[in-house]
Formats: C-alpha cells, structure tokens, sequence
C-alpha cells in the first residue's frame, strides 16, 4: 500500500520539477531565439487538448460505448488540413492586433465591441469552469486510489477542505500560474515557462499512458490477440467491437464536434494560436498533433476491454489506468501512472485558468474601468492585480464546484458539455474571418441563440437534477408543450443530448448570424475591422501600418497613456521600436496618423482590443473615419502590391541583361587578349626572315666581290626566307577567313580514299628522304564521303606533314586507316615518334603553338597547321582528338559526321 | 507547391478522408466484429489514422510559395 505522505511528497517533488522547468525555459528563451520558436515545443504544447478525459475518461468511454470514444481525436486528425488553414489564418490576425484572448478576437473582428468582449468571457468562464473542476476531481480521485481510501461522494463533501489535499493542490497549481503567467503586463508576449511546461507534460502523460498500455497488452495479458480472443468469447463484451446504428447516425456530429472544438477552447487557443512564434510551426504541427493523438489512443481499447476482463463491472472503468496496475502489485507503475494522469489535468487547468484569467481582466474588468473613466495613474499595476486575484478566485470557483458538484458527473459527459458551449463561437469566427458582412448585431444575436440552446439542452436537465428546477419542464417540455423538452428540442430526441444540442445550435446559430447580418447594418468601424480581418495577408504584405485614423491628439498624451499602462520601461521600450520604424517621436507634437493605431495596437497586447480603443478614445479627438478611407487604404495596398510585383519583375530582367553584359564582356576582353597575342606572336614570326633578308641583301649591296656562288646560296636564302613570309601570310589569311566564317565551304559526295591515297603519294619524296615510311590501310571497298575536297585534303597533308616533321627516328612509320559507317567517316593518323605528354593535347591545336623538340630545335613551320586543320573539322562539324605517349607515338584521329 | 494547389489537394484529401469513414463504409466494416483476434472496425480507423497523419505530413511539409496565382 503507497501512503498518502509518499503520494503527497512525490507530487510536490513533480511540482518543482515544473517550476525548474518553467524558470530554466524562461531564461533560456530570454536569451536564444531559436528555443523561443522551436516547434516541436510548440507541436507538443498543443496535446494540452489531452486532458484527464482523455487520460482516463477514454477507457471509461471505450468500456461502455465501444468504438465511438475514438471521435474526440479522430475528429481533429481527420479536419487537419482545415484546422491548419484556419490556424494560420487566425495566427496571422492575433500576431497584426496583438490579440490577447479568444474573447479578444471575437470582440476585436465585430468593431472591437467591449459588450461582446465581455459576454464571451463570462460564457467561456461559465462553460469551462466545470470542465476544470473535473480535472481536479480526477486528480483527487486518482489521489484516493492509489492510497486505497474508498470513493465516496459524500466523503470528499463531508470532510473539511483544509483535511483535503486537493484544496492544497489547487492553490498550488494557482500559485504556478501566477508565477509564470502573470509576469508581464503584456498578455500578447509569449509565456515560453508555461508552455515548456505543458510541451514536458505531454511526453510525461503520453509515455505514462504507453507503460500502462504495454503492461496491460503484455504482462498482464499475452497480447493484445489474447484481451481480444478473451473478449470475443463474453457477447456483452463483442459488443463494443462494433458500433450501434444510432452511434452511426452520431459519427459525423461527433468528429465535427471534436474538430471544431480543438479550434475554440480557451486553452486551444491560447496554445495553437496565441503562444505561436513563427508560422513554419504549424508545418510541424499539422503531423505531429494528430500522431500524438494517434500514439496516446493505441492503447486505450486494449485497456478498456482487459481491464473489464480483470476486474469486471465492480471498478469505475474510468479508473482502470490506475487500478490495473494496483491490482496487479505494480504500485511504481501505479504512481508513474497518477503522475501521468496528474501532468494530463495540471497542464490543462493552468493553460485555462491562464486564458479565462485574460479574459476576465482584459474584457470584462478592464473595459468598466476604462469607460467609468476611473482615474487609475498605474494600469499595470492594476490589471496585473487583477490577474492574480482573478487566477486564485477561478481555481476556488472550480475548487468549489469541485467539491459541492463534480462528483455527480463523469469526465467525458462535462467535458462534452464544455466543447458544445464552446463550439458556439465557430460561425461568428470562422464567417467573421472569411466573410465582410458578418456584423456585431449579428454575432451578438447568434451567440445568444447558441449559448441559449446549450443551455436549455444540456444544463436545464442538470439544473433539474439536483433539484433547482422543477422536473416537469424535463419531463414535459416548457409549458407541457414535449417539442420544447430539452432532451427531444424540435425532435431531436433520437441523438443523445450533445449531440441534438450540437446539431440544433450550429444550425440556428449560423442561420441568425447570416439573416442578422444581411438584413443589418455595420458601423464603420465594423466595416474598417471585417475589412482587415478578411483580408489581412494584403496587410501584413506591406508592413506600414495602414493610416487608418483621423483625429488629434499630442504625443505626450500618447506616452502618458503607455506608461500608465504598461510602465515606464515598457512605455520607453515601445515608443524607441516606433522611433527605429518610423525615426521621429518629438514631445508636445501633434501625433502623427500611424502613432495612434501603433499605440492602439500596444495597448491592445496588455488590455485587450476592446479596452484599448476606449483608453485611445478618452485621450483623442477622433474625427469619424470614412468607410472611403478605407477603401482607399485597401486600393493603396494593393496598388503597392502590384507595384511590388512589376519591381521584381523588372529587376529580374534586368539581372538577366546585366549578366548577359557581363558574359558578353568577358567574352571581348578575352578577344582582344587573343588579338593581342595574335598579333605579337605575327610580326615576331614576320621579323625573323625579314631580318634575314636584310642582313644578305646587305652582304650582296656591300661586296661586290663575293663569288657567284656565294651571291647564288644568299639569293637562295632570300628566296626561301621571301616565301616563308608569303606562307605565313597566306596561313594567317586562311586561318582568318576560316574563323571569322567569311569562307563558305562547299560539301560534295567525294571519295574520300582517294582524297587520302593522293595526300600520301604527294608527301612520300618527304617521307622518303627522312626515311619513313608511309603506310595507307585499305578497309574494303573505297569511302564515299560528303565532304569539301580541297579543304579535307589540307586536313591530310597538314596531319602527315606534321607526323614526318616531328618524327625523329630514321625508318620509323607514318600510318593512315580510313574508316566510315553509316553515321561517321574516320581518318585516323599515327605514327611511332617522339609522342607528347596529355598536358600539349589541347595547346597543338593553339595558334602559333609549336612543340619543341628534343634538342629545343624550333621546328619549320610558323605553328598555324593545326589550327587551320581544327578549323576545317569544325566547319565540317567534326571532331579532332589526340591521343599520345612520350616515346611511343601519336594517333590523331578526325571524325566527320554525315552532312545532310 | 502554390498555396492554391496545396489548399485543392487538402480538400481533396478531406473528401476522401470522409468518404472513407461515411456510414456506408463504416457498415461495411462493421459487419466483421473481428479477424485474427482483432476487431475489424478499430484496426480499419487506426490504419486509416495512420494515412493521415503520412498524407498531412508530406503536404505541409512542401515548400509553399507564398504567391497564390
């Protein structure tokens, strides 16, 4: 047995686990933003929705209806990529207005109307306050059995609260909330200690849930095959492995239920849309949301239909997760257990409280005080005052309610009862989002209707339960009129009363806001707010803040008011943001029209949109904004917008053209380096034998008595030197009109072996007289080839001129293969000379380039032969390749395409 | 992936998301109580819960470009 001082001391030690957590996570964020925004803290923050219900209330669900538990959490799973959509989108709003609460948003989109404000706060507190006080009934519950005291109703009534550890719990957990929640005045600024808190609360609770799971599936029992062979054998069991034609009927309403309520409870809202730091998150979200409701749901059938096995109908179902393990002898698993249902209840009640405390102070005390004019000279101080008192009063109403009513009624029946009220926001949110015409006339009457409806369906028959009103208007209907009962409103008797309740409210509640509206009439500032809501992105496009205010007022005014709000160092900290935005905030000035929206919008993150209007309002004169400034504040962003758009266009064209420049310079300047080198390398090759020719035409001038055969052997040398240049010349030429594309070959069906058998016989004297010989292969018949003759035959001479030229062994061979298939004709040139290292492959066929040989001889010849040959292969869209090994030769090998 | 396109394959998603758990798909399932041991109904959500979370992570996880045209 685990004594009650061993369960209390293990709570508070998981307590301050939670305050080091949160105090660590706050510093940390304070100082790296890549923790602020980490969204696997976020993703996790939002499993808030997985409360003690679902912890225990599941199986309890699972043990009695079977299936349909399911649809709390496939519902949200199954919606995810709306939900994501409508995140986003409301993520967008909340971060542009610094939207403080769910009341606030509502308030802020129907022309920030405090009195609408106001009702949803009291409703939220109205509908949730049950919902947390259930959860600490499960944690007192939970308490009891795992210290073995019996559950009794009457016990926990009876006995005085200061004798109940739950009393202590729930002051705790509101001292926690006042720590980390009520630091800052700001209720818009991110409270990362908390949801580092709930995001730790959810792996503890889900991996808690697991170790039940596994120890029911697989100590307790042989698998999850074994609980269901067992099942099947007991039909009252078989039963639940299927669904009843009237929970059929209910699934859809179920699923819907569950989607809409994970958008609209406070504590969803406050999580998912609130706390966001970056929108990428909800990328990470999108998956990780419904897997973890995935994971913690795997088990929750094998537990409900084992633990019926083991324990049978005597034990609570909704208790199985800790009584299996008790009833097994696991009381470390049984403690693991508790404090995974304990982390369920906890996160859900402090992110709650924290929301309805929000609310209470920024819509329903905050908008009194600002419109009494009540002469407050520090807000802050104030409203934070009024937070943590409003934190204490929330935690002992549900204490209260806890204690006087909470054991009348199961987890999963008030916690459906919750999502039916709040569900109730869906149409004047979700059309106030997408939908400019939706008015606060509009949503006040549709709330109303909504809010009435849950009333008369789901709290009348609980009223009358415990005796507040007469049974008779259950029974009978109002009047004794049975189409007014509540549990058979309009004949929706068939559902079960969520359900009916359900169907009927969003019917009527959508149906009032759309008649109301269209047949009514909006305020302009309803019309100004219904316009920035529907279409904030082009807003949040461009990041000036629209001037969408007329009236006057001094900035000292406007400073007065921020540091009665927020203090002095907040007030300071935000009139320097505006000062590097904007760079001017002079004293005892007129304010400029963007001050008073900017200041608006700051005093909106800590007093709420509705009560930041009326502050702004007791310190300005404002002047009646036209519903035509507004049109022209939408025409004048979209109109940035477009401009926005052609700027980009037009700079991307002009990146184009600039790198095209770019290329296009590049390619001139290396150009006129090749012009350069070109022309160098020219009159140097030119100066040579004009050097010669001038030195012995001056020997012949200047002696007259040289012998004839001396004067015949320098005019001989002239001759030769004189026919160089006109080679050179007539190379350069050739090169040139080869290059520049002026000479235009003509292609003709020639035979190419011929071509090949004619270059040889010329060039064999050569070949001779350095002893080499000149091989040519026949392969079969002869080649026919479209080609330019002339210019093919320059290919071969050249190639084999160069191979005797640089062949330095006496007898070695010079080989010619011709070669052709249907698609390329080859000529291939080899030899066994003195070869060529890889790095000259690419440089022979360069301009002038010239291989020495191996005694550093320049060779005959100006180096233009094989430029012009690559030229020519080319022009004929060819390829030239060499291939060489220093000592063992060179292939050269030409291949021309077939020319159409 | 444009936003538009995202949005269309999302409700595409969720159309047949819904047709699959529809009541007649449901009663089809449901007539099995179980196979091998285990019950039909719950091992067919599961399996289906699965594909969601696969299906919502590969479309949200896609670049978005945030220019609807």
């Amino acid at each position: 047995m685990i004594s009650e001082k061993q369960v209390v001391l293990i709570i508070l030690l998981y307590l301050v686990l939670l305050f080091l957590i949160a105090s660590v996570s706050h510093k940390i964020a304070r100082k790296n933003k890549k923790f602020i925004s980490n969204p696997w803290i976020y993703a996790l923050s939002i499993s808030v929705y997985c409360t003690a219900w679902t912890y225990y209330g599941s199986v309890g669900k699972a043990a009695t209806d079977g299936v349909l538990f399911i649809t709390t959490f496939l519902g949200p799973a199954l919606f995810i990529p709306v939900w994501f959509w409508l995140t986003e989108k409301m993520v967008r709003i909340s971060q542009h207005f610094r939207i403080s609460s769910l009341a606030d948003f509502i308030s802020s989109r129907y022309g920030n109307s405090s009195f609408l404000g106001g009702f949803v706060a009291i409703f939220c507190i109205i509908a949730i306050l049950p919902y947390i006080a259930i959860q600490l009934k499960a944690i007192g519950t939970g308490f009891d059995i795992l210290v073995g005291q019996e559950i009794n109703s009457s016990d926990i009534s009876g006995n005085a609260f200061y004798n109940d550890s739950n009393f202590y719990l729930t002051g705790i957990l509101a001292l926690f909330i006042v720590i980390f929640g009520t630091r800052n005045i700001e209720t818009a600024t991110k409270n990362h200690g908390l949801v580092s808190v709930i995001a730790f609360e959810a792996i503890v609770k889900l991996v808690a849930f697991l170790s039940v799971g596994i120890f029911v599936c697989f100590f307790v029992f042989n698998g999850v095959g074994d609980i269901f062979s067992q099942a099947a054998a007991k039909p009252e069991l078989t039963e639940l492995f299927t669904m009843k034609p009237s929970q059929l009927d209910e699934w859809f309403a179920s699923l819907s239920l569950a989607f809409l309520a994970v958008l609209f409870l406070p504590r969803q809202f406050q999580t998912a849309v609130l706390e966001n730091n970056n929108e990428k998150n909800l990328r990470k979200a999108v998956w990780v949301f419904p897997l973890y409701l995935l994971i913690i749901n795997l088990f929750v059938f094998p537990i409900a239909i084992g633990g019926k096995l083991l324990l049978g109908s005597q034990i609570d179902p909704d208790t199985f997760v800790l009584t299996i393990p008790l009833v097994n002898q696991n009381q470390s698993l049984a403690i693991f257990s508790y404090i995974g249902g304990f982390s369920a209840s906890a996160s859900m009640i402090m992110v709650s409280v924290f929301a309805l405390t929000n609310m209470l102070s920024n819509n329903v005390v905050m908008p009194v005080i600002a419109k009494r004019n009540v002469q407050l000279t520090e807000i802050s101080k104030f409203l934070l005052t009024t937070r943590r008192v409003g934190i204490f009063l929330l935690m002992l109403l549900a204490y209260l309610y806890y204690r006087l009513f909470a054991n009348n009624y199961s987890l999963v029946s008030t916690g459906l009862i919750s999502f039916a009220g709040v569900v109730q926001f869906a149409p004047v949110i979700i059309l106030g989002m997408y939908w400019k015409m939706g008015n606060k006339l509009a949503a006040i009457s549709a709330l109303t209707v909504g809010v009435l409806i849950w009333v008369y369906t789901l709290i009348l028959p609980n009223l009358a339960q415990i005796g507040v009103i007469p049974s008779t208007v259950i029974s009978d209907g109002l009047f004794g009129i049975s189409f007014l009962k509540p549990e058979n409103l309009f004949g929706f008797g068939n559902y079960s009363p969520i359900i009916g309740c359900f169907m009927i409210s969003m019917l009527l509640n959508t149906l009032t806001f759309v008649l109301v509206s269209i047949t009514t009439q909006q305020s302009e500032t309803e019309q100004r707010q219904a316009a920035l809501f529907v279409d904030i992105e082009k807003y949040l496009i461009n990041k000036e803040r629209p001037q969408i205010w007329n009236g006057n007022v001094t900035t000292d005014a406007l400073k007065d008011l921020l540091q009665r709000v927020l203090g002095n160092p907040g007030a300071d900290k935000f009139i320097h943001n505006y000062q590097n935005e904007h760079g001017h905030w002079q004293s005892a000035e007129t304010a400029d029209p963007n001050m008073v929206p900017y200041v608006e919008t700051v005093l909106a993150g800590a007093v709420g949109t509705a009560s930041a209007r009326i502050l702004i309002s007791s310190v300005t004169e404002d002047e009646n904004l036209k519903f035509e400034d507004l049109i022209d504040v939408a025409r004048e962003s979209k109109e940035l917008l477009l401009l926005n758009k052609k700027l980009k266009q037009q700079s991307a064209e002009l990146k184009k053209a600039t790198d095209e420049l770019k290329e296009a310079n590049e390619k001139l300047l290396t150009l006129d380096r090749e012009k350069d080198v070109f022309i160098s390398t020219v009159t140097h090759e030119l100066r040579t034998p004009i050097t010669s020719i001038r030195s012995f035409s001056e020997i012949l001038y200047d002696n007259e008595d040289l012998s004839r055969e001396e004067q015949a052997d320098f005019l001989k040398i002239i001759v030769r030197e004189t026919e160089r240049i006109s080679r050179l010349i007539s190379q350069v030429l050739d090169l040139e009109k080869l290059q520049s594309g002026a000479s235009k070959l003509e292609f003709k069906l020639e035979n190419l072996t011929q071509i090949a058998k004619e270059s040889i016989d010329s060039l064999t004297q050569q070949a001779i007289e350095k002893k080499l010989n000149l091989i040519y292969h026949a392969n079969g018949s002869e080649i026919f080839w479209k080609l330019n003759k002339d210019r093919i035959t320059q290919v071969m001479i050249n190639l084999l001129s160069n191979a005797i030229k640089y062949h330095d062994k006496h007898s070695g061979d010079i080989n010619v293969h011709i070669s052709a298939n249907s698609e390329t004709a080859t000529i291939v040139v080899s030899d066994n000379g003195p070869g060529m290292e890889k790095a000259y492959y690419e440089k022979v066929f360069e301009k002038f380039y010239q291989i020495r040989k191996k005694d550093n001889i320049k060779t005959k010849g100006v180096g233009l032969g094989l430029a012009i040959t690559k030229s020519i292969v080319d022009k004929h869209n060819g390829k030239i390749t060499v291939e060489s090994e220093p000592g063992t030769g060179t292939v050269i090998s030409v291949q021309l395409p077939k020319i159409n | 992936m444009k936003r538009s396109k995202l949005l269309a394959a999302s409700l595409t998603f969720l159309i047949v998301s819904a047709f699959l758990i529809s009541r007649p798909v449901l009663s089809i399932v449901n007539n099995q109580a179980t196979v091998g041991s285990v019950p039909v109904l719950f091992a067919f959500l599961f399996g289906f819960w699965i594909i969601i979370v696969v299906v919502a992570a590969f479309l949200f996880n896609r670049k978005i470009d945030p220019e609807d045209k």
